[in-house]
C-alpha cells in the first residue's frame, strides 16, 4: 500500500514538473468576474502575469446586478470565475460546471494554511471547489453626534440585540421632518431583516429550525419600527430605502447594522461632498445568552469543468488566494480571506475612520450563507412571505407556515 | 359671430390648460432626475422630498468621466444604434411591402409567424441567440448585436399597417405604366410613409440606445461596452451610486432629444412632402 | 380563359417578387429569432439547467405549472395587468396624439416633452415614481388635500401594488402610442374631413365618422402591439416592485425570469414562456379575426 502511495506522489510530482514545463506555452484565459472587482482584478492580473508572461488573462466584468444573469450564458466559454457567496459555488458545483481542486492542491503544494477555515466550510461532499480571495463581516455603524446629543454613551464592546433595541430608543427624538431615528432600517424586500437571527446561527431557511430563528429575526426588527426607533417598512419600500449609506449621510439615523464594505462607501462618500456624518463601528450584537459571532461570506474562485486550460486557471486563483496577493487586496482596503497576523495588523494599520477599525478584526466569523445550491431559491421564498409581514400584511406564523409549504413544494420538491 | 369666437376662445383656453397640465406631468419625472443629477448623495432621498437641490453638486457629471471610459461607450452605442437602424428600415421595408402589396400563397401564416415570435418573453431564447452568436463567432462584436437588430418583427408590422392604407390603386396604376415593384416601393410607397419611417427610426433608435440585456450577455471587452452597460457598473453589489446614474442618464439622452426633435418634423409633413394631398 | 391565364401567370410573378422583397429580412429572422425559439420549446420538453444536464421529461414541466402557486398567481397578475394597461394606453395616446397634432404655435415644445416618458431611463422611472407615491409622497398629500384621510399605501401595499406599476406603465406608454398614431392621422386625407364639414358633421361626428375608422389600422396595430408587450413586461416590475410585496406584482415575464436565472430550472422557464406565448396567440388570433369587423384597410 505505501509503496502505491508512493508511486503515486512519484506520479503526481512527474506531472506536475510536466506542468511547469507545459505551462510555459502562450496560454489564454477567459475569467468572468462582476462589476465592483474591476479594479481588484486588474491589479493581480498584472501582478500575476508580470511573472508569468506567457499567460494572458480576458477579464470580463459584468454589471453585478446582472452577473448571475450573465453567468448562466457564458459559463461553458469562461475558464474560471468568481462568485459572491457560497451557495452560487454550490449550484455551478450541482450543474457539474465546476473542477474539484483537491487534487492540483495536492499536486502542487498549494499551502492553504491561511484559508483553511473558509475551504472546510465551503466544502461539497468532501471536496474543495473554490478557493477564497476576500471575506467580508458585519459590524454596526453609529453616528456619534446622535450618540453626544441623546447623552448615550458609544458601544464600545460586548452587547445584545435587547441592548440595541434599548439603546435605538434612547436615541430616537423629535417629530415629523425632524425626527431621529435610533436605527436605520432597509427595504422590505432586501433580506437583511435576517441578520440578527444569523447571529444565532441560523442561516439556512430550508431547516426548521433555522426557518423559525429568522422568523424571530424578523419579529424584532419590525418591533423597532412598531416602537417608533426606525422608519416603518412601508416608508422604505422600492430604491428608496435601498440606498442605505445615503440615508446615513443624512444625519438623522443613530445606527444601523451592514457589512464592512460601508466603511469605503461612506469615507468616499463625505470625501466627494456627499454627506457628512460623524461615525464610528462596533461589534455586531448577540442575542443575550450567545457567545459573540458575526456572520461573513467569503467571495471565492473556480475554475470550470470544461477549461483547457484548468492548470493555468488554477494557478492563477491559487495566486489570489494566497499570501502575497493579500497584501494588494489589503493595500486596497479589502479584508482578504488569508488570514494570519501580519493580515490583521497591516489592515487595522493607519486606518482613522472610522477610529474602532479593529473591531471588523477581531470578530468570531460564522458563515453567513450555506454552501447549499437550494438556498437562493428558498431565501426568494421567505423574502416574498417576510415582506407581507414587515409590510402588516400577513402575522408571523402564517407567515413561518407559507414559508415552510412554499419551500416543500416550489424548492425542495421540485428539483 | 361674437359667441362664437367667444366660445373658441374659451375651447383654445381649455385646450391650452390641458396641454400644460399633461406636460406637467409628462415632466415631473425628466425634470427630477436632471435636477437629481445635480445633487449630492444625502439629498436624493431627503424626507421631504426637495425637487431643487440645496447643495449644488456639479462634480457628479465629471466623475461619471472618471469612472468609466463615457467618451468612448457614447462613440459604441451611437455606432450600434446608428447601422441597427439603417439596416432595419431597409430589410423592413422591402418585408413590409411585399406582406403588403404583393400576393402570394402563405403570405398571412408567415405574418402570423412573424408576429408569433414577438410573443415569446426574451428570457428564454436569451440563450440560445448567445449561443448562436458564439458558433457565428460573432461574440464581443458590435456587428453581432447590430445583426440582431436587423431582423426585427416589430419593424415589419409597424410598416406593414401603413402600407396596408395606402390604396392599391397607386400600386396597380403604376405596374400599368411598366414600373418594376423596386421602383413602384421607393417613388410611390416609400415617400408616402415617411410618417411611419420616421417613427420607425425614433422607436428604433430609443429601442437599440436603451438596449442592455443583449450587449450585457454578447459583450465581454470593456472598451466595446455601451452607455447603458456602463451606467449599469453604477448600481454595485453592496450600494447604488443613484446619483451618478442619474448625471450619466442625462447625458445619455441628449441624442435621442435630437432625434426626435429632427424626425418630428417628418412625423407631420411626410405626407405632404410626398406631394399626394388634395 | 386567356384572361385567368394571365392572371395566373401575374401572380406567379408576384411571387417570385415576393420572395426576393422578403429574402434580406427572412434569412436573418430564421436564423436569428426562430430558430433561438426553437430551441427554447425543444429545452421546455427536458429539465435543462443551463449546463450539461438534459433530459427529456416529455410535458411534464407544462403539467407541474398548472399546480405551481406562484405560476398562476403571475398569470393572474398579467392578464389583470393587460386588462388595465392596453385599452387605457391606447385611449390616452390617441387623446395625446390629437393633442399632438394640434396646429398652434409652440406645439413642438409639447410634442417634445411628451415623448420624454420614452426617453427616461426606467431606473429614474422606478426611483421617481416610488418617491411620488411614497405614504407622505406628493401624490398622497393632494389626496389628503382633496379629502382622502387614508391614502393607499401604493407600493407598499398588496391591494394597490398592481395599480401603481399599471398607472406608471400608462403613463409612461400612451407617449409610445401617441407617436404611432400621430403617424397615423397624417396619413388620414384632409378631403374626407372637408366632405364631412360640407354634410354638416361637428367636430365629434368628424372624429367618429373619420378619424377613428380612418385610424383603424394603426390602432389595431398599436392594440396588438400593446398587448404583447403588456403581456410580457418586465423592466417595470424590476424598477419598482421586484414582483412584491409578496408577490402581489409577481408578473409571467418575471416568473420566468426567476425560474431560469435564479433556480436554474429553464426547462420550466421555457415551458412557462410556451404557456405564455399560446395565451397571447389566442388573443392575437381573435384580434385578427375580428380586424375584418372594424379595421378599415
Amino acid at each position: 500500500m505505501k509503496k502505491v502511495l508512493a508511486l503515486v506522489l512519484c506520479i503526481s510530482m512527474l506531472a506536475s514538473l510536466a506542468a511547469v514545463s507545459f505551462a510555459e506555452e502562450a496560454v489564454t484565459l477567459n475569467f468572468q468576474m462582476w462589476s465592483d472587482e474591476q479594479e481588484l482584478f486588474d491589479k493581480l492580473i498584472e501582478l500575476y502575469t508580470a511573472k508569468h508572461p506567457n499567460v494572458t488573462i480576458n477579464l470580463t466584468c459584468t454589471p453585478s446586478n446582472d452577473y448571475a444573469t450573465k453567468l448562466q450564458a457564458v459559463v461553458g466559454d469562461a475558464d474560471l470565475f468568481g462568485i459572491s457567496s457560497p451557495p452560487g459555488l454550490a449550484e455551478y458545483v450541482n450543474k457539474g460546471a465546476v473542477l474539484a481542486l483537491d487534487d492540483l492542491i495536492a499536486q502542487k503544494g498549494t499551502d492553504v494554511s491561511g484559508v483553511q477555515g473558509t475551504l472546510d466550510s465551503t466544502a461539497i461532499d468532501g471536496k474543495v471547489y473554490g478557493l477564497p480571495y476576500k471575506t467580508s463581516s458585519w459590524v454596526v455603524y453609529y453616528n456619534k453626534d446622535i450618540f453626544d446629543a441623546a447623552g448615550v454613551a458609544y458601544p464600545s464592546g460586548d452587547w445584545t440585540w435587547e441592548e440595541y433595541f434599548e439603546i435605538a430608543g434612547k436615541l430616537t427624538s423629535g417629530e415629523g421632518a425632524n425626527k431621529i431615528y435610533g436605527s436605520l432600517n432597509f427595504q422590505p424586500t432586501s433580506m437583511w431583516w435576517r441578520v440578527p437571527g444569523n447571529t444565532s446561527k441560523a442561516t439556512n431557511p430550508i431547516n426548521d429550525d433555522e426557518l423559525h430563528a429568522w422568523m424571530k429575526s424578523a419579529e424584532y426588527c419590525k418591533s423597532l419600527s412598531d416602537a417608533g426607533y426606525q422608519p416603518l417598512y412601508e416608508d422604505m419600500a422600492s430604491d428608496a430605502g435601498a440606498d442605505y449609506s445615503g440615508n446615513f449621510l443624512q444625519g438623522k439615523y443613530g445606527m444601523f447594522y451592514t457589512g464592512d464594505w460601508a466603511i469605503e462607501m461612506l469615507n468616499t462618500a463625505i470625501r466627494n461632498g456627499d454627506g457628512f456624518v460623524n461615525y464610528d463601528i462596533a461589534p455586531l450584537p448577540h442575542w443575550d445568552g450567545e457567545e459573540a459571532v458575526t456572520p461573513g461570506a467569503p467571495a471565492l474562485l473556480m475554475v470550470t469543468s470544461t477549461s483547457k486550460h484548468a492548470e493555468a486557471a488554477y494557478d492563477f486563483i491559487a495566486f489570489c488566494t494566497g499570501a502575497e496577493a493579500a497584501e494588494t487586496l489589503l493595500s486596497m482596503d479589502y479584508f482578504p480571506a488569508w488570514q494570519d497576523e501580519n493580515t490583521i495588523a497591516t489592515y487595522c494599520e493607519g486606518k482613522t475612520a472610522p477610529e474602532h477599525i479593529e473591531f471588523i478584526v477581531n470578530q468570531t466569523i460564522i458563515s453567513q450563507v450555506p454552501c447549499d445550491a437550494l438556498y437562493n431559491p428558498a431565501a426568494n421564498v421567505v423574502k416574498e412571505e417576510v415582506s407581507l409581514y414587515l409590510l402588516d400584511e400577513q402575522d408571523i406564523e402564517t407567515t413561518e407556515e407559507n414559508c415552510k409549504a412554499r419551500i416543500l413544494d416550489e424548492v425542495v420538491n421540485a428539483y | 359671430m361674437k359667441t362664437k369666437g367667444t366660445k373658441n376662445t374659451i375651447i383654445f383656453i381649455l385646450v391650452l390648460i390641458i396641454l400644460v397640465v399633461l406636460a406637467l406631468f409628462m415632466l415631473f419625472p425628466f425634470v427630477w432626475m436632471v435636477l437629481g443629477s445635480f445633487k449630492p448623495k444625502d439629498e436624493l432621498f431627503a424626507v421631504p422630498m426637495n425637487l431643487l437641490p440645496v447643495r449644488w453638486k456639479y462634480t457628479n457629471y465629471g466623475d461619471v468621466f472618471r469612472k468609466i471610459p463615457f467618451a468612448n461607450y457614447y462613440v459604441n452605442t451611437a455606432k450600434i444604434a446608428v447601422l441597427s437602424t439603417l439596416g432595419q428600415v431597409v430589410t423592413c421595408s422591402l418585408s413590409a411591402y411585399a406582406f403588403s402589396k404583393l400576393h402570394f400563397r402563405g403570405r398571412d401564416a408567415l405574418f402570423l409567424l412573424y408576429l408569433g415570435t414577438m410573443m415569446i418573453p426574451y428570457q428564454v431564447t436569451m440563450i440560445p441567440q448567445y449561443e448562436l452568436i458564439r458558433n457565428m463567432g460573432l461574440l464581443d462584436t458590435h456587428f453581432g448585436l447590430i445583426l440582431l437588430h436587423w431582423f426585427s418583427p416589430f419593424g415589419v408590422f409597424l410598416l406593414r399597417q401603413f402600407m396596408l392604407s395606402i390604396p392599391d390603386s397607386f400600386v396597380e396604376a403604376a405596374r400599368i405604366e411598366g414600373a418594376n415593384d423596386l421602383r413602384i416601393l421607393g417613388s410611390i410607397i416609400l415617400p408616402l410613409s415617411t410618417s411611419a419611417l420616421a417613427t420607425l427610426v425614433t422607436l428604433k433608435f430609443l429601442d437599440s440606445w436603451n438596449d442592455y440585456t443583449a450587449p450585457m450577455i454578447m459583450l465581454s471587452s470593456k472598451m466595446k461596452y455601451t452607455l447603458q452597460l456602463g451606467l449599469r457598473t453604477f448600481q454595485q453589489e453592496f450600494g447604488v451610486e443613484y446619483t451618478l446614474i442619474l448625471a450619466g442618464t442625462t447625458m445619455s439622452l441628449i441624442p435621442i432629444l435630437i432625434i426626435y426633435i429632427f424626425a418630428q418634423n417628418y412625423f407631420i409633413e411626410g405626407i405632404a412632402a410626398g406631394g399626394v394631398k388634395g | 380563359m386567356a384572361a385567368k391565364k394571365s392572371v395566373s401567370a401575374y401572380r406567379k410573378s408576384q411571387r417570385k417578387t415576393a420572395i426576393l422583397f422578403l429574402l434580406p429580412n427572412l434569412v436573418g429572422f430564421l436564423l436569428f429569432v426562430v430558430y433561438p425559439v426553437f430551441r427554447a420549446a425543444i429545452i421546455s420538453l427536458t429539465n435543462w439547467n443551463g449546463f450539461k444536464q438534459m433530459d427529456f421529461v416529455g410535458v411534464r414541466n407544462y403539467v407541474s405549472l398548472f399546480s405551481d402557486s406562484t405560476f398562476i398567481i403571475s398569470l393572474q397578475n398579467t392578464l389583470i395587468y393587460t386588462i388595465v394597461t392596453v385599452p387605457l394606453s391606447i385611449a390616452f395616446g390617441i387623446v395625446m396624439a390629437l393633442l399632438m397634432n394640434l396646429k398652434i404655435p409652440g406645439i413642438k415644445v409639447f410634442r417634445t416633452i411628451y415623448f420624454l416618458p420614452q426617453i427616461t431611463s426606467m431606473i429614474a422611472i422606478g426611483l421617481v415614481w416610488s418617491l411620488v407615491l411614497a405614504k407622505y409622497g406628493p401624490l398622497n398629500q393632494i389626496l389628503m388635500a382633496l379629502g382622502n384621510s387614508d391614502p393607499p399605501k401604493w407600493i407598499s401595499s398588496t391591494k394597490y401594488a398592481l395599480t401603481s406599476v399599471e398607472i406608471v406603465s400608462i403613463w409612461r406608454s400612451m407617449g409610445y402610442n401617441a407617436i404611432i398614431i400621430l403617424a397615423g392621422l397624417q396619413g388620414i386625407d384632409a378631403v374626407l374631413y372637408e366632405a364631412a364639414k360640407l354634410d354638416g358633421a361637428n367636430a365629434w361626428q368628424s372624429f367618429v365618422h373619420v378619424t377613428i375608422p380612418m385610424l383603424s389600422p394603426t390602432i389595431f396595430f398599436c392594440l396588438v402591439t400593446q398587448m404583447i408587450s403588456s403581456f410580457k413586461v418586465f423592466d417595470i416590475i424590476i424598477a419598482m416592485t421586484q414582483g412584491g410585496p409578496g408577490r402581489a406584482t409577481n408578473v409571467l415575464a418575471y416568473f420566468v425570469y426567476n425560474k431560469s436565472f435564479v433556480d436554474s430550472r429553464f426547462g420550466y422557464a421555457s415551458a412557462a414562456a410556451f404557456i405564455m406565448f399560446a395565451i397571447i396567440m389566442f388573443f392575437t388570433a381573435i384580434q385578427f379575426y375580428g380586424q375584418k369587423k372594424w379595421v378599415n384597410y
